[in-house]
């Protein structure tokens, strides 16, 4: 239980970063529900009188309600890029359902006697409107603000994944960081937001209806303001662009290195990579990090930069098992190595192609390689037990858990399930130490820099020797965690900057110093 | 003052209201009356255009409600609901207020105009402050009069305004309602389906069944020359209250003799007291004679037995 002062440490030292990422996240969150209350409000009132209307207006915005938020974040950036604007899009639709829904269930539910009375003593349906129906159905109305509010202080974390910023952006940091209090940074002022908005809002919900006054609305709306004159000039400022994904933001051979020793100056947003490649062919962003042997460089037409003053490293991609099981199935050993020294660099990034870009399940192009390699082998009948292959969410490593899949049925009496897709270098891992999985493809580098956050000393010795990486790694996962490191696959994988082959070709910019220069001569 | 001429309403191709015609007087307390779904409320409904008829016309001093705005024509009349509708997050003062508001009365005036009425309809000034939930059924009703008098409309709609009390209280309320100095003058058209409360308050009654005015005339032409069949069904089950309390001593004055009782066994009275009043009169006083006094000075008594035998010669010119 280290954590607890070393969460305030972190929090103290990030305190700039951390208000920033507040602000950030109140103001996405407050925009979007403004939109939402100045549609919303009008919508369920306007549906509310006309009946026929209210049935496929309400299932429309149960529908939006329904897609979910990552795939919904990723529908807006071929529309409206990356940034705050669609995250803003995303969550101004997300709210609408509990907003619209509200106000017409509100408004619906006024006293008929009421009303009648009203329209009786000659009040005009405007007054009618303004008199009576809202303030009676406030309390409905807020209810469903209330809702919304809480659902965007949520959705709003996943908006970091399109360069939005907010507190997301330490919650996935953290999580691709194995960092737990870049985690709860993030996390804690998430829930306390919910829970504060939430309370605000209840309080004003308990106001008698037409008795709200006026300083209790001031609040929020010195709130939005403040936030939204944070949020919007900042992102639309300079030409460059670069969109990082947590983990390279807070890596020493990914941003924090570059701005040590090439002096990059960039504007740059957070963003996951399940987006960023394509946010970079939409030019919506300019330079971008990525995998040396990833399939997307070419589907999206990207060039690598050259690393002239080598920073990025390449390690070692091998399976990272359990010790466990393997003395428990020790033949498992030999099965796992079979694909050692098989796959080199451009092997993988021809597979990686087939899948990223050729949209080739991961499945058939495992099943190929190991045929054209004769390592393919069908089934055996499962009677012994089970192993439980992790993979990372992108194509590589669905590649590789398959093809030790396909290795572990066809040579032992072992069972194979797969859990694929896990959303980062910490959810892998830990799945892997708190015994959820048994293995996952895991890379050198990452253990050195991410898993065993090893003291600069020892990377600097280590910077550039592979082989000594490895064997550093291996000694220390096995003492430190009791996992092992089996043989390397054989292709080095090491992180890279691109940029789109057109724009750098333009701008003449071939590797990082170039790119440096030209930012700096802008 | 108002006066509806062949009006008929139809909700798809249901007939709610048939051709009807009537006038109510200045002045006069007309009541509507019949059983649920006989047209009495979409009637009233429609001479404050909250429902719109589908031909004939609707007169208010002379003039077409259709050539009046909607809104306007209402500020001008009283509407009184059976659940008073008065606005649940409004003060008692801001209830009464609201028409005077939407008439945009100098502030002044309307907190004069609320004091004088709420003086009229015997409430205190202290729940002023309070919301309609705070009070009682009976002080929401009497609320809801002062509301729709508020802006002092000569003509006062009321629908089903006792609907929502119980027995007691509604009996208490409707007596009180008749003696309210505020509704004198007032041109009142009452819907309702209580046979009491239409003969307590009512000057003319008008019986309707199945969209049409089936009778109409004072409540006691209603009792004694019944039109139809219906009409005498209609009164069967109340009859006997009915007559005893709207039949009065001067109505059967002429059917009862002069004879001379003893003078220790006598009550004196007027001839403008009810059968019913003579009766617990009489029985409150332990006589077994009435005195009666006409305008003109005459002198008759009766024992309950005579009371009795002049009620029946009432009834005979009838159609019974």
């Amino acid at each position: 239980m280290n954590d607890a002062p070393g969460l305030f440490d972190f929090m103290k030292e990030q305190s700039g970063k951390l208000l920033d990422q507040l602000l950030q996240h109140i103001g996405l969150t407050f925009i979007s529900l403004l939109f939402a209350v100045i549609i919303g409000v009008p919508l369920g009132i306007y549906i509310s009188r006309k009946k026929k209307l209210a049935a496929p207006v309400l299932a429309f915005t149960n529908v939006l309600q329904t897609i979910p938020s990552i795939a919904l974040l990723g529908f807006m950036i071929p529309l409206l890029g990356i940034g705050p604007v669609p995250a803003i899009v995303a969550l101004f639709l997300y709210a609408l359902l509990p907003i619209v829904t509200n106000t017409y269930t509100g408004i619906s539910e006024v006293d008929a006697i009421v009303l009648e009375s009203a329209r009786g003593m000659g009040m005009t349906p405007g007054q009618i409107l303004r008199k009576i129906q809202l303030p009676l159905s406030m309390p409905v109305i807020l209810a469903g603000i209330r809702t919304a509010t809480v659902i965007n202080v949520g959705v709003a974390t996943l908006a970091s994944y399109i360069g939005a910023g907010g507190l997301g952006e330490f919650i996935f940091g953290g999580i691709a960081l194995n960092n737990t209090n870049m985690i709860l940074a993030g996390a804690i002022p998430a829930a306390l937001l919910a829970i504060f908005f939430d309370f605000i809002l209840s309080r004003l919900q308990k106001i008698k209806p037409g008795k709200i006054k006026v300083s209790f609305w001031l609040m929020p709306v010195c709130i939005l303001l403040l936030s939204s004159f944070y949020i919007l000039p900042d992102f639309y400022r300079s030409k460059m662009l670069a969109g990082f994904t947590p983990e390279f933001m807070g890596r020493e051979d990914g941003y924090l290195g570059l701005k040590k020793v090439y002096k990059l100056n960039i504007r740059t947003v957070v963003i996951s990579d399940a987006v960023m490649y394509k946010a970079a062919y939409e030019k919506k962003l300019d330079v971008i990090d990525g995998y040396s042997t990833d399939g997307r460089l070419k589907a999206f037409g990207l060039k690598i930069l050259k690393d002239d003053k080598g920073i990025f490293p390449p390690y070692y991609a091998a399976p990272l098992v359990r010790s466990e099981i393997l003395t428990k199935y020790p033949e498992l050993i030999s099965v796992l190595n079979q694909l050692s020294g098989r796959i080199n660099d451009s092997i993988m990034t021809e597979l990686n192609y087939r899948v990223d870009y050729l949209k080739e399940p991961p499945e058939k192009v495992a099943k190929q390689f190991l045929m054209e390699q004769s390592l393919y082998k069908d089934p055996l009948i499962p009677d012994e037990g089970t192993i439980r292959i992790g993979s990372k969410i992108f194509g590589e490593q669905y590649i590789l858990a398959d093809m030790y899949s396909m290795l572990i049925r066809g040579n032992t009496h072992l069972q194979v399930e797969t859990k694929t897709g896990l959303g980062g270098t910490k959810i892998c891992f830990d799945a892997l130490v708190n015994d959820q999985i048994d293995m996952y493809p895991e890379y050198t580098g990452t253990g050195l820099l991410v898993i065993l956050q090893a003291p600069d000393s020892t990377v600097n010795k280590l910077a550039g020797k592979n082989e000594k990486v490895y064997v550093y790694v291996r000694k220390e996962f096995l003492k430190k965690y009791r996992l092992e490191w089996l043989k390397p696959i054989g292709f080095n994988n090491t992180y890279a900057l691109m940029m789109r082959k057109a724009q750098a070709e333009k701008s003449g910019i071939q590797s990082i110093s170039d790119l440096v220069n030209y930012l700096n001569n802008k | 003052m108002i006066s509806l001429q062949h009006v008929t309403k139809k909700f798809g191709s249901r007939t709610a209201v048939d051709n009807i015609s009537f006038e109510v007087a200045t002045g006069e307390t007309c009541v509507l009356l019949g059983t649920s779904g006989c047209g009495k409320t979409t009637t009233l409904r429609m001479i404050n255009r909250l429902i719109e008829l589908s031909a004939g016309n609707i007169l208010v001093n002379g003039k077409n409600v259709k050539e009046i705005a909607a809104e306007k024509l209402r500020r001008n009349m009283g509407y009184v609901l059976q659940h008073n509708g008065l606005f649940p997050h409004y003060t008692i003062s801001e209830n009464i207020a609201v028409v005077p508001r939407l008439l945009k009365w100098p502030e002044k005036k309307i907190a004069n105009r609320i004091d004088e009425l709420l003086d009229k309809v015997h409430l205190p000034e202290n729940i002023l402050s309070l919301y309609p939930e705070h009070l009682s059924g009976g002080q929401q009703q009497r609320i809801g009069l002062a509301r729709a008098l508020a802006a002092d409309p000569p003509i006062l709609l009321m629908d089903e305004p006792f609907g929502a009390l119980d027995a007691i209280t509604r009996k208490k309320i409707t007596k009180e309602f008749s003696n309210l100095e505020l509704l004198k003058n007032k041109t009142i058209v009452l819907v309702t389906h209580d046979i009491r409360e239409a003969f307590e308050l009512g000057d003319r009654i008008l019986l309707m069944d199945k969209g049409k005015i089936v009778q109409q005339g004072k409540p006691v032409e209603l009792l004694f020359q019944p039109a139809s069949t219906f009409v005498s069904d209609f009164f069967s089950n109340q009859k006997m209250e009915l007559q005893l309390n709207h039949v009065l001593l001067k109505d059967i004055f002429k059917y009862l003799s002069s004879s001379n009782y003893d003078r220790n066994n006598l009550v004196f009275t007027k001839d403008t007291l009810s059968l019913w009043d003579a009766l617990q009169l009489l029985h409150s006083e332990k006589r077994k004679y009435i005195s009666i006094q006409n305008a003109a000075g005459e002198i008759k008594q009766a024992s309950y037995d005579s009371l009795f035998n002049g009620l029946q010669a009432l009834k005979q010119p009838g159609h019974e």
